[in-house]
């Protein structure tokens, strides 16, 4: 393709995306969800005696309880999640814990019931599932049974964490409530979706080496991404009753028959065309739904994290998960000693007393490396061990600079206090550093510029955490090089470097051998590597386009069954909201967002533009300011607006001296302290360069 | 030696039904052959039964699992004559020491069977007609379509066997029969026992008399050949029946038609076929003689051979897997296939899976009431033809089996017939619509009615089965397996729905009529949904179909579109759909279908 025709393309697009990017923070504000009722709909089931609706519960009752009967026989045919599968790898990145398991099955029963409602009131008397949803979502669970009870006392108990995932826009549901659309023809399943987009590594790098202008962003925006994910969002599996982890696919990754597909079933197949070949499965098992309060409705899905970021993924979400992380002497965490000060690694799920195979895929073998942290999510990858263990470090760092300073100050003053420090510090490199990269400097400004209101404290959106946030997996190489410090120009001028390791090989089996000096050279050459172009093409190591026997998991095909899952709905919804377009009816309309390269691909896929899932649409934009297309700029945005002012109506007001004693801490300080690099950049998440100078670490302390 | 002799016979009598087969109905031959045949044998399987059946072949191509569904291997044709694929299978295990890459099997599969299906043709019936009666009293425009929908599809699931069938059986392994046939559709695209009795009943109510006395004569001819019906149209169906509805399908035509002298023609067969269930599906109880569904053959079901291995797995003899085997084809004999109804663990209740199967030990309430209604039926075809002793012969064995149902099936405390466990020798108290099927068949005394129809109703209210918007669930126990909760299935909705009308109250006419209607909505609503009528149904659903078991859930459908055809012309001046405001027109989905289904095929050659 000649060069200046692309340069010509790309120059428009940035020019016609300019207008949508100055507009303001009013374009972040969804329609609110329709809430009117037809008078028919309303009389019909305003006439329903009480006792209908307690027949109706009760009927939704039975029908969960029946279910246990074939969990039990799905358990004793052991389908269920084996120790160390490729199911168990991706069980760990939406692992419950027993609280939300809890919540989600009160949750299921209220869906139920309302299911009930809808298949025997609505429908057979013409109303449809949207008329039907907005009834029941005003309806209060009828008094006097066991689920209004339950439901109370678990709205009145403590709950830490475990809120709903806020919709910027209506559920997106066959039936309004739970259903997915099936796939068909014409609506494509994930996997077929991935492999359509999907280009080898090789052609992905090459794609890399002639794109005139290349990014200079580099391994950390992407690895931050996750950190930021991890302490925002985590929705988790359904599980069964008994709290055993429920498995939709065969041990040999083919679907499995029938009779033993549990409800919560969604496993995604791909279905190769010739008549030998058997269908790949990859597991998918439907998100825990929260309960929101305690009228009818449509399903919420639960998210285990917190909304603001608190570094809950290195604490605990909850105060018992805190407890586990702790010394409980001089406000330390848990930590692997080193030889070196301040340059411990994690603790080891021995010295958390927490089970191996709920934080690593391990399997049988025994004596293999399997880091705790607040969240199981920490294993998932040599990036996100390097991030957790900077902030461990950085936290007992902090307690033991504060015990200098304060040498009378108990346990807990010293750990709250390094904690609110340590919080701090972390939440400044986010908004203040990171955002900006991911955003572009004008739209972070908007979002830290955004005043207090009103307005009631919004929780994380599906549509952030099932898939905005998710853009980071585009970034993500195959490989990490090692960055031998001093001959290393380019990407692919690395004559004699070496990997450091295979993405897909790390994934919940961390089988480097973790040293000190092994994080170091990590975080070192994470630092250095390009990240990859942001588009719609996964590294081989986190999608599987190949036809045989899967060994790891398709990131992008799972993202699309949870979007769907989640009831988001398709891309073109917020498009128009987002970049204040009127009207979308043709995929030409896509075309000042998304190159014609990947449009065209696109439209072979699907075969509407309007099926086309939030998350791949938002893949496929081409990056404005920021990391990401507008679409995906602006969900972020929203959310982060939401993030912040959460932060400012709850600042730490007791360490408000302490903490302004570390203003001056930035990222460059944050990882020089907390390692042994040498040397970092200025902007720690871009490419050292004339711009971005390298920092002596040493002129730091 | 008799084996041989047998033999010998049932090729005479292909040679007949070759020869007879060439125009008219094979009735008149009945008789030659039915002196022949052993009510106590069996009969010797069919040639192709070698390839198709048993053996290595079949089951080193099913374990390797060429197929997702391991029903596609035993529908292929065969290229060469059983012998020498046989032989040749031989050899070429003998080159690959006894094991074979799944590359080499496909490549055998490849050049000794050729696809699935080619056996049958697409058939058009030649008495289907664009208007059938039945839709004169459908008012709803929308139900109307959808009618005409369904009188459509009679087309696409006619099917005719190539000449070549009946020339050379041994290549196929279908079981060859004169007449064209309406298949149940999706992956069952051989003609069914049991479906057909749904399906004959909607042809007939679609004016498609020829076609359904075709289907039925076909069936005839069966018993004459083999003795009985086998589960469908395949020789790997070999050894196992299905509800014996038969004599009931003759019923309806004479109904229809009033052509009494079909049904004295038919006479010999369904004696033969009735002696056959009562000699070889004897059960003693109670000092009764009663019957229960079995099997007589060995070796896993051919067309579900990989799973059945499977699940038989935790036995450890030979003796204790063959056991399974059993049961399992006994189960499928039942129609029901599979359900925690022929469960029996060893605490003696139906908690349990496919392992804990003792179909075998199960006195079943509806193979029993439905012999007593084929011996009612008998008797009066007698009358017709005049046949005083026999007349009192039939009604004497009605009456027999009369009482054994009231006395080991009846029971007075649940308020309703249920099945007999053999083994804890006592009722199974777990809700099956079979369980209600006495009524169906009238196998219970007139003059108690009233006092039935109080028990019945109180049944039904006890276990909530009217609390469901997508019909009455097969059990309330949700195994995983396809006859249990939540699937619901068109011929026990019309089984519960004609039985309770026969109790003839007013509380009961009323919820029969109520039930058909919801049925007949709530599958309106999966067609208008999902533009296919369904083999199962969710009955938590308005408008869902079905799901579990081994295979997925089948589109066509033969029993549901017969159902519904029947209760349209029941029921159809009172059913409206167009009710609320919003309702969509139906257009002509079948036109739609066929147009892109035509677009399919055409699609690759224009571009």
């Amino acid at each position: 393709m000649g060069c200046g025709k692309y340069i010509c393309l790309l120059g428009l697009i940035i020019g016609a995306s300019l207008l949508p990017s100055i507009s303001n923070a009013a374009r972040f504000n969804f329609p609110s969800p329709s809430n009117n009722l037809g008078q028919n709909v309303k009389s019909y089931l305003n006439g329903l005696p009480s006792s209908k609706w307690i027949e109706l519960v009760n009927s939704g009752l039975d029908s969960i309880n029946r279910q246990k009967r074939l969990e039990d026989n799905l358990l004793s045919s052991d389908i269920t999640v084996k120790n160390g599968s490729l199911s168990h790898t991706q069980l760990l990145d939406t692992l419950p814990n027993v609280e939300s398991k809890k919540d989600s099955e009160i949750a299921i029963k209220i869906l139920k019931s309302s299911l009930y409602v809808y298949n025997s009131q609505c429908l057979p008397h013409g109303i449809n599932e949207e008329q039907c949803r907005i009834y029941l979502e005003n309806k209060p669970l009828p008094e006097s049974t066991s689920l209004r009870n339950d439901c109370q006392k678990l709205l009145n108990g403590n709950r830490e964490g475990h809120h709903a995932f806020r919709r910027l826009l209506e559920p997106y549901y066959k039936d309004g409530f739970h259903r997915m659309f099936p796939e068909t023809r014409s609506f494509p399943g994930p996997w077929y979706v991935s492999r359509a987009l999907h280009k080898s590594d090789s052609v992905q790098n090459s794609e890399i080496v002639q794109s005139f202008e290349k990014s200079q962003l580099n391994l950390g925006i992407a690895q931050w991404a996750q950190f930021v994910e991890h302490d925002l969002s985590k929705p988790v599996s359904q599980s069964m009753s008994n709290g055993s982890p429920i498995e939709c696919c065969s041990r040999d990754q083919n679907n499995l028959q029938p009779r033993h597909q549990h409800p919560a079933c969604a496993p995604i197949i791909y279905q190769p065309s010739g008549k030998y070949d058997v269908p790949s499965c990859l597991n998918y098992v439907r998100s825990a739904l929260a309960v929101a309060d305690c009228n009818f409705g449509a399903a919420e899905q639960l998210n285990q994290a917190t909304s603001s970021l608190d570094l809950s993924q290195l604490y605990g979400f909850t105060s018992a998960a805190e407890h586990k992380m702790r010394v409980f002497q001089d406000g330390l965490l848990k930590s692997t000693p080193s030889d070196f000060k301040n340059n411990a690694l994690l603790p080891m799920t021995s010295d958390t007393e927490d089970v191996k195979n709920s934080f690593c895929a391990w399997g049988s073998s025994g004596n293999s490396t399997c880091f705790a942290a607040g969240d199981s999510r920490v294993n998932s990858s040599p990036f996100s061990i390097v991030i957790y263990t900077i902030f461990m470090r950085n936290h007992n760092r902090l307690a033991r600079e504060l015990k200098e300073k304060n040498p009378r100050w108990s346990d807990e003053r010293l750990f709250q206090a390094a904690k609110a420090v340590n919080v701090d510090i972390y939440r400044r490199v986010v908004m203040e550093e990171w955002l900006p990269e991911v955003l572009g400097q004008t739209q972070a400004n908007e979002v830290l510029d955004s005043k207090p209101s009103q307005e009631a404290l919004k929780e994380i959106s599906n549509e952030f955490g099932a898939a905005a946030i998710r853009f980071y997996y585009s970034l993500l190489p195959n490989e990490l090089r090692n960055h031998s410090s001093d001959n290393f120009n380019d990407l692919f001028e690395e004559d004699g470097q070496t990997n450091l390791f295979v993405l897909k090989n790390e994934i919940y089996k961390p089988h480097l051998q973790y040293t000190t000096q092994k994080l170091n050279e990590i975080l070192e050459s994470l630092l250095h590597q390009r990240a990859m172009q942001m588009d719609s093409s996964y590294a081989d190591s986190v999608v599987w386009p190949k036809n045989t026997r899967p060994t790891h998991a398709d990131i992008l095909a799972f993202d699309i069954q949870r979007g769907r899952d989640h009831g988001v709905q398709p891309y073109y919804k917020y498009l128009k909201v987002c970049n204040n377009i009127d009207v979308v009816d043709n995929w030409s309309d896509f075309g000042r967002f998304i190159p014609k390269e990947t449009l065209d691909q696109l439209k072979t896929i699907y075969s509407s533009w309007k099926d086309v899932d939030l998350i791949v649409g938002g893949i496929s934009e081409t990056p404005v300011k920021g990391a990401v297309g507008p679409t995906f700029s602006c969900l972020l945005s929203e959310q982060f607006r939401n993030v912040h002012l959460q932060h400012r109506r709850n600042p730490f007001h007791e360490y408000a001296s302490i903490l302004s004693e570390y203003l001056h801490f930035n990222g460059t300080k944050l990882l020089c302290l907390n390692s042994d690099l040498r040397s970092a950049s200025q902007n720690i998440f871009k490419l050292p360069s004339a711009s971005n100078l390298l920092v002596n670490c040493d002129d730091l302390v | 030696m008799t084996k041989l002799v047998i033999s010998q016979l049932l090729l005479l009598s292909w040679c007949c039904l070759v020869a007879v087969s060439q125009g008219k109905s094979l009735i008149e031959s009945n008789s030659i052959v039915q002196n022949f045949v052993d009510d106590e044998f069996e009969g010797d399987d069919f040639p192709s039964c070698d390839v198709y059946c048993r053996g290595n072949l079949l089951h080193t191509v099913q374990m390797a699992k060429l197929y997702e569904d391991s029903k596609t291997f035993v529908d292929m044709k065969l290229v060469n004559s059983p012998e020498k694929t046989l032989a040749d299978f031989d050899k070429f295990m003998e080159s690959k020491n006894q094991n074979p890459s799944r590359d080499d099997l496909i490549k055998f599969v490849e050049s000794y069977f050729s696809p699935k299906g080619t056996e049958l043709e697409e058939y058009l019936p030649p008495d289907w007609t664009k208007n059938p009666s039945f839709l004169d009293v459908v008012h709803d425009p929308d139900l109307k379509q959808w009618g005409k929908d369904l009188n459509s599809i009679w087309k696409e699931l006619g099917r005719k066997m190539k000449d070549d069938v009946a020339k050379n059986p041994d290549f196929y392994s279908i079981i060859p029969v004169p007449n064209p046939v309406i298949i149940p559709g999706g992956r069952f695209i051989e003609f069914y026992y049991w479906d057909s009795y749904w399906i004959i009943r909607g042809l007939l109510y679609s004016d498609m008399r020829d076609t359904a006395r075709g289907m039925i004569e076909n069936f005839l001819s069966i018993v004459n050949r083999v003795g009985y019906i086998p589960n469908g149209g395949r020789v790997y169906y070999y050894g196992r029946s299905q509800p014996p509805l038969l004599t009931a399908m003759v019923k309806s035509y004479v109904d229809f038609t009033n052509d009494d002298v079909f049904a004295i023609k038919a006479l010999d067969a369904l004696e033969h076929e009735f002696e056959y269930f009562v000699n070889n599906h004897s059960i003693e109880v109670k000092g009764h003689n009663l019957t229960h569904y079995r099997d007589a053959s060995t070796g896993p079901r051919p067309e579900s051979y990989r799973e059945d291995i499977v699940s038989a797995e935790v036995f450890k003899t030979e003796e204790e897997k063959e056991d399974h085997y059993r049961e399992l084809k006994a189960a499928a004999e039942s129609g029901m296939d599979f359900s925690s109804r022929w469960f029996i663990n060893e605490n003696g209740t139906n908690v349990g899976n496919l392992t804990n199967l003792k179909t075998r030990s199960i006195v079943p309430v509806d193979l029993n009431a439905l012999l007593f209604m084929n011996a009612k039926i008998i008797a009066e075809f007698h009358s017709k033809a005049k046949n005083p002793d026999k007349v009192a012969e039939y009604e004497k064995k009605a009456q027999k089996l009369l009482q054994g149902i009231q006395e080991v099936l009846w029971n007075e405390e649940a308020g309703i017939w249920l099945d007999y466990d053999m083994i804890n020798k006592k009722p199974r108290d777990y809700f099956v619509p079979t369980n209600l099927l006495p009524l169906y068949a009238k196998a219970f005394n007139i003059s108690e009615s009233e006092k039935i129809s109080a028990k019945v109703m109180n049944y039904i209210k006890k276990n909530k089965l009217d609390s469901f918007p997508g019909g009455v669930p097969n059990t309330l126990y949700r195994t995983g397996e396809q006859w249990d909760m939540p699937n619901v299935w068109a011929p026990m909705q019309y089984f519960l729905v004609e039985g309770i009308n026969n109790l003839n109250t007013k509380e009961a006419k009323a919820m029969s009529k109520d039930w058909a209607i919801r049925w007949v909505k709530s599958n309106f609503k999966a067609y208008k949904d999902g533009r296919h009528m369904y083999e199962k149904y969710n009955a938590e659903e308005f408008g869902g179909h079905g799901g579990g078991g081994e295979y997925g859930v089948q589109t066509g459908f033969g029993w549901s579109n017969g159902v519904i055809i029947e209760w349209l012309a029941k029921h159809g001046r009172e059913i409206s759909v167009t009710g609320g405001a919003k309702a969509t027109q139906l257009t002509s989905i079948v036109g739609i279908a066929t147009a892109v289904v035509l677009a399919l095929v055409v699609a690759p050659v224009l571009w």
